[in-house]
């Protein structure tokens, strides 16, 4: 193993990442690949104890970023170590992703959940999986960080001899997103990987116990069954006898894996639990809970249903249909009748009164089946047009839809339809993460409903997912995570010949106001598109100089340069040609030294603003006058003869009134003296 | 409907002030010209130019009786001087206005003001036209360097009506100020 970063090193030119390890691009280690990105062979320049491997993200990958600061400090022998992780720039130009991880000198444990591997002896099994899961599910729960990816295909030998094993990492997607069926608990099963959720360590310890189980076996008990059909048998049979079967398995192992396996969060194993085993305490085996069923089916859509979670599934999946049994009335008489249930028939009527609540709307049949859906199963997922969501996995749900392109709508009524509070109220237990999770969708659905830029989807979007670059098609490739990062990616932007025309579109607004908690939202009102071009731009230039500045972002002098380009409706609003010519030599200046703050200080300076304003109206005033002037003046010269008559007579008289004056005082003076 | 006197009228009314004016000119002189007699002979004979001018000038400042008599009394002051002087008769007239030399001189300084009268006012005009014009290229340029300055907004609406009237191009004028920079 250590011979491929031998190689890798005469190979490559090597990535550096943060001055700490080297990436080696053309050395790739396909057997660590996973669904988020491609494995790399790595090296520590500082620390060189351990050998380190490097999974580039894909662009798309959603990673847990929020989790990436906490992983690093797990430090477990059943887990793959978090070593390091950052943005670096790949041979393509692109930024991506880099998550540099402790190698495992071993194979993977299972290839794929097809495989037949020989069957794990119980105390091998307890060894090599069970107790180093229980350490790392002891120190990622301590974090309340949930693994969400335990499974045999994610776990791998710590070293050739096949001594020990460990988990492997979960932080390249979010919680459950790779995850099979097979390994979800029946309720984050109903919903998309996408829309899991956080998950707790319950779900994990759920995973834990299929997973012994596939190893127990060697195989995977039911690879026979379609999703579909694996769900269904879940439900109506409960996990442990729809999996486990008829096989017999001995004592000491049904204890812990009917523990984990129990469809009830609240039934299941817990931690303690587990440690208790662990230490040679033996516990009763839990029996398996079959769900109420009804004394009659309910008919829907071609088949019958005995069970409100299979019809409640039913009617996710066909909401036309739905909408019209339960407006029939059939589905209270069946759940007060047939399946005794008054509470929860009380409960579906609550349903149907409050989605009529919002007046016929395009949408109702749809919010009627969603709500009758949550009040049938409450722990299930919210089942909403096309799409099943937990109400924590709403945020990656919708991460998928915008990097996938696909319809991100339902997401948005979900939220704008009051979804995520009514699935709350309808839950039988309360739980403390309520009140924000109810805060939070409150908040999103006010952002929803505004219209300018840096709210609607977008904003929802960002906020919801707080570790999400953004993904606004002009810096979708520099993958920035913060404010800063934003900057820098824009002016990157800035330098291709196909920018768009402004550095600021919907998802840049919103990324910049999820992002920044004391951003002055007065500028997102300003970039709408319908604004005066002024106040647009000099907004768009505000937003991107303010946060430069708060950050202390690196010189933008591409970014500063199309702003330049886009500032002319701001330059030219001075009347002052002269003035015009030395703020354009002012903004080159600018530009050269990449500080926006001085772009904003040269266009928006309300003194010179006032004065070009003042001297722009005394001119105008000095031109009417001079206007005014010169029509006198043509009026006055206009008519030469009437000037001759008038003016050139009056003078001829003075001049010789003046001259006989003259004249006739030397006459008499001559006759005097003379 | 009558919006004030026509040109008839106007001619009539004036007619009858000049011929009031005279006269009482008449009635005063008459008897100053009695007791002076010598020297009314010699003023009646040297300011006839002065006495036509007076008759056909239809002005009411009578601009071309005192143009014309302000010089035409030059030309007789100096006889009617001789006369008062030498001899104050009606003989030391007769033989004045019995002097072709006494005839030019007195006609000739009533030619001057006629010259006056009439070769004066053009060159006014000119002269006033000229300062004129100097004045409004001086405006004009004036124009020009506000439109340079803050661009053609500066005229306003004022803009597109010279334009169209030809009176002032700020635009070309800037230009060629421009050019010739």
């Amino acid at each position: 193993m250590a011979s491929d970063t031998q190689t890798a090193e005469k190979e490559a030119e090597a990535i550096e990442l943060g001055g700490r390890y080297e990436i080696f691009p053309s050395h790739p280690l396909t057997h660590l690949d996973n669904a988020a990105g491609q494995a790399f062979a790595a090296r520590g320049i500082k620390e060189r104890r351990v050998e380190p491997f490097v999974l580039i993200c894909t662009a798309s990958a959603m990673s847990r970023m929020e989790t990436i600061q906490l992983m690093r400090s797990v430090e477990t022998l059943g887990l793959m170590r978090m070593l390091d992780a950052g943005v670096i720039r790949w041979p393509d130009g692109s930024r991506r992703l880099a998550l540099v991880f402790e190698k495992p000198a071993g194979k993977r444990l299972m290839s794929a959940l097809q495989d037949v591997i020989d069957p794990m002896p119980e105390e091998v099994l307890t060894r090599l999986v069970i107790q180093p899961a229980h350490s790392a599910l002891v120190e990622l729960s301590g974090r309340g960080i949930t693994h969400g990816g335990i499974r045999p295909t994610n776990m791998f030998y710590r070293d050739i001899t096949s001594s020990g094993l460990m988990i492997g990492e979960c932080i390249s997607s979010p919680c459950g997103y790779n995850q099979p069926l097979l390994f979800e608990t029946i309720e984050r099963g109903m919903a998309l990987p996408a829309g899991r959720g956080l998950g707790t360590v319950s779900d994990d310890l759920y995973a834990l116990g299929v997973t012994i189980l596939m190893l127990l076996l060697g195989r995977n008990p039911v690879k026979h069954l379609d999703d579909d059909t694996l769900m269904q048998m879940k439900i109506e049979r409960g996990t442990y006898p729809a999996l486990v079967g008829q096989m017999r398995l001995s004592f000491t192992i049904t204890e812990p894996l009917r523990g984990f396996l129990t469809d009830d969060p609240k039934q299941r194993w817990t931690l303690t639990d587990l440690d208790l085993w662990l230490n040679g305490r033996r516990l009763s085996p839990k029996q398996p809970q079959v769900p109420k069923r009804a004394v009659r089916p309910f008919e829907f859509h071609g088949e019958e249903y005995l069970y409100c979670r299979t019809l409640s599934r039913a009617f996710g999946r066909f909401p036309q249909q739905a909408a019209i049994a339960i407006d029939s009335g059939d589905l209270d008489r069946w759940l007060r009748r047939s399946m005794s249930d008054e509470i929860r028939a009380n409960s579906v009527t609550g349903a149907i009164e409050t989605a009529s609540a919002a007046g016929k709307t395009a949408n109702l049949a749809d919010r009627l089946v969603a709500r009758v859906s949550m009040a049938l199963d409450p722990p299930a997922p919210i089942r909403y047009k096309t799409k099943s969501v937990m109400p924590d996995g709403i945020g990656p749900a919708l991460q998928e839809a915008f990097i996938k392109g696909e319809n991100y709508q339902p997401l948005a009524e979900i939220i704008s339809g009051q979804l995520p509070m009514f699935w709350v109220n309808v839950q039988n237990d309360f739980k403390p993460e309520f009140v924000p999770l109810v805060h939070t969708f409150d908040m999103m659905r006010g952002y929803i409903e505004a219209a300018t830029p840096g709210y609607g989807i977008e904003r929802v979007l960002y906020e919801l997912n707080q570790g999400m670059p953004c993904i606004s098609p002009i810096v979708y490739d520099q993958f920035p995570l913060n404010p800063p990062d934003m900057i820098a990616a824009l002016d990157v932007a800035a330098r291709k010949a196909d920018r768009p025309r402004e550095p600021i579109d919907r998802h840049v607004a919103a990324f910049f106001a999820a992002r920044n908690r004391r951003f002055d939202e007065v500028f997102l009102a300003q970039i709408t598109p319908g604004i005066e071009p002024i106040r647009r731009c000099l907004a768009m230039l505000n937003i991107l100089s303010e946060t430069q500045r708060k950050y202390n972002g690196e010189p933008a002098p591409y970014l500063a340069d199309w702003l330049v380009v886009i500032l002319k409706p701001a330059i030219d609003r001075f009347r002052n040609r002269p003035l015009q010519e030395k703020m354009r030599k002012q903004l080159d200046q600018a530009c050269k030294d990449g500080r926006l703050v001085e772009l904003a200080r040269i266009v928006d300076d309300i003194d010179q603003i006032r004065q070009d304003q003042d001297g722009f109206a005394m001119a105008k005033r000095e031109y009417q006058a001079i206007i005014k002037e010169l029509r006198q003046i043509e009026g006055h010269i206009g008519d030469r003869e009437e000037m001759a008559e008038t003016l050139g007579r009056q003078f001829a008289a003075y001049i010789a009134a003046g001259v006989g004056t003259v004249l006739a005082a030397g006459i008499i003076l001559y006759y005097w003296v003379m | 409907m009558s919006y004030g006197r026509s040109a008839p009228h106007r001619r009539r009314a004036r007619g009858r002030r000049t011929t009031k004016g005279f006269w009482t000119f008449v009635f005063l002189a008459a008897p100053v010209a009695l007791v002076f007699h010598a020297t009314a002979i010699v003023l009646v004979v040297g300011m006839v130019p002065t006495a036509v001018a007076y008759f056909i000038d239809r002005t009411e400042a009578k601009l071309a009786p005192i143009t014309v008599g302000s010089l035409n009394i030059c030309g007789v002051l100096p006889f009617l001087l001789d006369l008062w002087f030498k001899k104050h008769s009606l003989a030391g007239a007769f033989s004045i206005i019995g002097s072709p030399v006494a005839w030019l001189v007195m006609y000739a300084a009533a030619g001057l003001g006629w010259a006056i009268f009439y070769g004066v006012p053009p060159a006014v005009v000119n002269f006033h036209v000229m300062r004129a014009e100097a004045r409004m290229d001086a405006l004009r340029k004036a124009q020009s360097e506000l439109v340079q300055e803050w661009g053609t907004e500066v005229a306003g609406d004022e803009h597109e009506e010279m334009l169209v009237a030809g009176a002032a191009h700020p635009e070309k004028d800037a230009k060629r100020s421009e050019a010739t920079a």
